[in-house]
């Protein structure tokens, strides 16, 4: 029996008289890589929005590990164990790389116990170059590893990612797929992901949701959802009749 | 007596959206709150005291005088001064918009001096059923409503305020339709100006004012801007009627300091409460 | 590496103490007339970081932050002209007495953005203001509260200097440790530090507090030495434009810009008062004006991240 990390119950998120997300119930389980997919403006970053606390839902409530979260603030979900890595990098660009990792608040306040971590974290990440730089030097594909290092410095035990593999090279996105599974199945950390790329996420993916106009319309094996219809129609439209 | 007191608190409310609008118009296309807004009134008013009052220049002819000086002095400020932080984060415009109210406010003060001034145009009032009001305020308040009317055909018909429209509504868009975007800016940064300094010249008709106006008034110019909402230009003459009317019931029925009071703390009040205001576009917050 | 990092703390405290002992010893030596000199400029740099610790380090900009500055100032009058207290005691309840008015106001204010919070501070100095006129019971109004004349200047003086030294070394605090980089997140990144769990509503109201605390010694010595207050002289405008063009000037967010700042403004402003006092205001715009235009990170912003630049192309060579 999968133990679920996050559950959404009846949830419902309006804007003005747009209904962005309408979910009815949805669990992500430990330790899994979901991808979530879905037509532009389906309402996925709205959805990670309303997890993580930045939106409050008209309806409806979210759970993590059995605890309800919806009326929690961002900073304390994010204390909880859910890690957010946004679209466009958000590293702080006018502090040092080495910096990015120390100020992230994290249970244990041994100092020594945490420079080893960070300076193990920058050396996987290979940014141990660059720890007393400025962040803002970095290249784009070395931020978003900085952007992992300074979520893993939090001890997630579910990282969301919305839309990572955009703006990266082939080699640095089979580099990020690396990671991610190296991750998974080293810690038991789960993945949520949100991209564009279908093609990675049914690659990466072992079970994709897709969200079309805020409510779910498939839930399964990458293999299924290649081959659902109504998934096919969604993101190309329904074909004409002559 | 109290209805003459609100009938005078609507007329001022026209006078109080004009320059409100100028100060939406400039948020809007430019992202910057013009905390100068207040000083080009103060200029606009005291240019057209000097031009009318001591040099003699008729009131009509001096109007358009201080509408042409503005309007050049706001886009050498823009494109001399804002042009170089728009794209910065607001903080460094309003800091800079600072700098030049302050140096206008106190060159004003060092040509005018402080001593309170006003122009008295028209004497006569209008007596209508045991009210009476005076006819110089009608007069601006209609003239108040004819310049609205005169943006609000300009916004919709013209080049340049479809121009003003778009930029305000998404700025990458309207720069990739092939409009010179720097021109929008400066152009409405310069009508705002003049808005503000036409508002000034109706002030100094009906109030005596000295160069500190625009310190004063530019609090009331903002809470009308945020009482009635960002954006929403019905929503800044529903603003002002709200600012002006709670000024002047306030200072008729307890005093004039009280007035002040009252509207800074409607002003805190709905910036705490409700900071879109009444009709106001959620996204700017 | 360690040894001569080591050798170059022990200097900088060496030097840090050398300077605080030359200006404890230096009333001794000094006129009436110049150890007011030196009090102005104590205030003005206490102000300068006051300013500096909320606006320059969390990117919360304030207009307004002469309203603690007023407090403090009346908290004083008041303390001492109505219930006799001893002075030390009142400022010490003037400092607390602004901090406390401090966390509310910022729970509420500084859940605004940008403009809106720097405008609604502005409006809540001259609510303050509009307030101090009004109350005439507790204030006097526009009449004032006459107090007892002060006869040693010096008592002021190390007053001033303890506030002064005190605020400097939180400011050196804030820029050398973690809960300093919090902080500065927030200027950077509000909504990415609250992603990574700092809880940003917690980090700005302090830094708010510890602002209006140090505005609000500040203007309760400010009135001990001028003897009087009345709206005018406790919401100071011409002092909180002072503030932000001090810190501006010398480099907002900066450790040194607010010192910097400060006596290159407080000299300035020394000297152009005995001119026309119209033409000095004037002059104070320009330069706000032309340092935000051309040199936004002011004087010590400008030098930092230029010696920074240098640094990083020299590590990027060495490493190719």
């Amino acid at each position: 029996m999968k133990k679920t990390i996050v559950h959404l119950e009846s949830l419902q998120k309006n804007f003005g008289g747009l209904v962005a997300v309408n979910i009815d119930s949805l669990d992500i389980y430990k330790n899994s890589i979901t991808g979530l997919i879905g037509p532009n403006g389906a309402g996925k970053t709205t959805l990670f929005n309303v997890i993580c606390g930045n939106l409050k839902p008209e309806n409806g409530d979210v759970y993590f590990l059995e605890e309800k979260i919806t009326s929690l603030k961002t900073f304390q979900i994010a204390r909880l164990g859910i890690g957010r890595v946004f679209q466009i990098s958000r590293i702080f660009k006018g502090l040092s790389v080495r910096d990015n990792l120390f100020l992230v608040p994290s249970k244990n306040t041994n100092l020594e116990v945490i420079s080893k971590r960070i300076e193990s974290l920058l050396n996987d990440f290979g940014l141990i170059d660059f720890s007393d730089n400025y962040a803002g030097i970095l290249s784009y594909g070395q931020q978003k590893m900085l952007e992992f290092a300074r979520i893993l410095m939090m001890d997630p035990k579910i990282i969301l990612l919305d839309e990572p593999f955009s703006g990266l090279n082939p080699g640095e996105v089979e580099k990020l797929i690396k990671i991610i599974r190296k991750l998974n199945s080293e810690t038991d950390i789960a993945f949520l992901i949100i991209d564009h790329a279908v093609s990675i996420v049914l690659r990466l993916c072992e079970r994709v949701v897709v969200l079309d106009q805020g409510k779910i319309i498939a839930d399964g094996l990458p293999n299924e959802i290649e081959k659902n219809e109504r998934c096919i129609e969604a993101y190309l439209g329904r074909p004409f009749d002559v | 007596m109290g209805i003459q007191v609100v009938i005078n608190g609507i007329l001022l409310a026209g006078v109080y959206t004009v320059a409100a609008v100028g100060l939406n118009l400039i948020f809007g296309v430019l992202r910057v709150a013009n905390i100068a807004h207040g000083e080009f009134l103060m200029l606009g008013a005291f240019l057209f005291f000097s031009l009318t009052a001591v040099v003699g220049i008729s009131p009509f002819i001096s109007f358009v005088f201080v509408g042409v000086l503005i309007f050049l002095l706001a886009l050498a400020v823009e494109r001399f001064l804002v042009e170089r932080v728009v794209k910065q984060p607001m903080a460094i415009s309003l800091l800079l918009l600072y700098g030049v109210s302050i140096f206008f406010k106190n060159l004003g003060l060092n040509i005018w001096t402080s001593n309170y001034r006003s122009i008295n145009i028209i004497n006569r009032t209008i007596s209508v059923g045991g009210l009476s009001v005076s006819l110089i305020r009608i007069i601006i308040f209609f003239i108040a409503i004819g310049l609205t009317i005169g943006l609000a055909v300009l916004l919709k018909k013209t080049y340049i305020g479809k121009a003003i429209r778009s930029t305000t509504q998404n700025p990458e868009l309207t720069v990739a339709c092939g409009v010179d975007i720097k021109k929008v800016r400066m152009f409405t940064f310069a009508l705002g100006a003049i808005l503000a300094a036409f508002s000034g010249c109706f002030f100094i008709m009906i109030y005596s004012i000295t160069p500190e106006v625009g310190s004063s008034i530019i609090l009331k110019l903002f809470a009308v801007v945020i009482v009635g909402g960002l954006g929403s230009y019905l929503g800044t003459f529903l603003g002002a009627l709200v600012i002006a009317l709670a000024e002047v019931l306030t200072s008729f029925y307890i005093s004039t300091q009280f007035g002040d009071v009252a509207i800074f703390a409607v002003f805190l009040l709905v910036l705490i409460i409700r900071p879109q205001g009444f009709l106001g576009e959620r996204q700017y917050v | 590496m360690k040894d001569s990092e080591k050798n170059n703390s022990i200097k900088k405290v060496i030097v840090f103490f050398l300077i605080v002992l030359s200006l404890v010893i230096l009333p001794y030596f000094l006129s009436s007339y110049r150890i007011s000199f030196f009090i102005t400029i104590f205030m003005y740099v206490v102000l300068a970081y006051s300013w500096n610790f909320i606006s320059g380090y969390t990117g919360y900009v304030s207009f307004g932050q002469i309203v603690f500055f007023g407090l403090g100032a009346y908290a004083f009058a008041i303390l001492t002209s109505n219930f006799g207290m001893n002075w030390g005691l009142a400022v010490v309840l003037a400092a607390i007495i602004s901090s406390l008015f401090a966390v509310p106001i910022g729970l509420v204010m500084l859940r605004l953005k940008g403009p809106y919070f720097a405008v609604g501070m502005m409006g809540l100095s001259q609510f303050l203001a509009a307030i101090a006129f009004n109350w005439k019971s507790l204030t006097n109004g526009a009449v004032g509260i006459y107090l007892p004349p002060v006869f040693s200047l010096s008592t002021i003086y190390y007053a001033f200097l303890g506030a002064m030294i005190a605020i400097f070394l939180l400011t050196w605090k804030l820029e050398n440790s973690n809960f300093g980089l919090r902080i500065k997140t927030i200027k950077e990144d509000e909504e990415g530090a609250e992603a990574i769990g700092i809880n940003t509503t917690f980090y700005k109201v302090f830094a708010f507090t510890i602002s209006a605390c140090f505005c609000g010694i500040a203007g309760a010595l400010q009135i001990y030495y001028l003897s009087y207050i009345d709206p005018y002289v406790a919401i100071n405008m011409s002092l909180n434009l002072m503030m932000i063009a001090m810190s501006l000037v010398g480099g907002m967010g900066t450790m040194w810009g607010p010192l910097v700042g400060a006596l290159m403004l407080g000299q300035l402003s020394e000297f152009l008062w005995v001119s026309f006092p119209y033409i000095y205001m004037i002059i104070f715009g320009c330069i706000i004006v032309v340092i935000i235009a051309f040199l936004p990170s002011g004087i010590v912003g400008y030098v930092t991240q230029y010696t920074q630049y240098r640094k990083d192309r020299m590590n990027n060579l060495i490493k190719n």
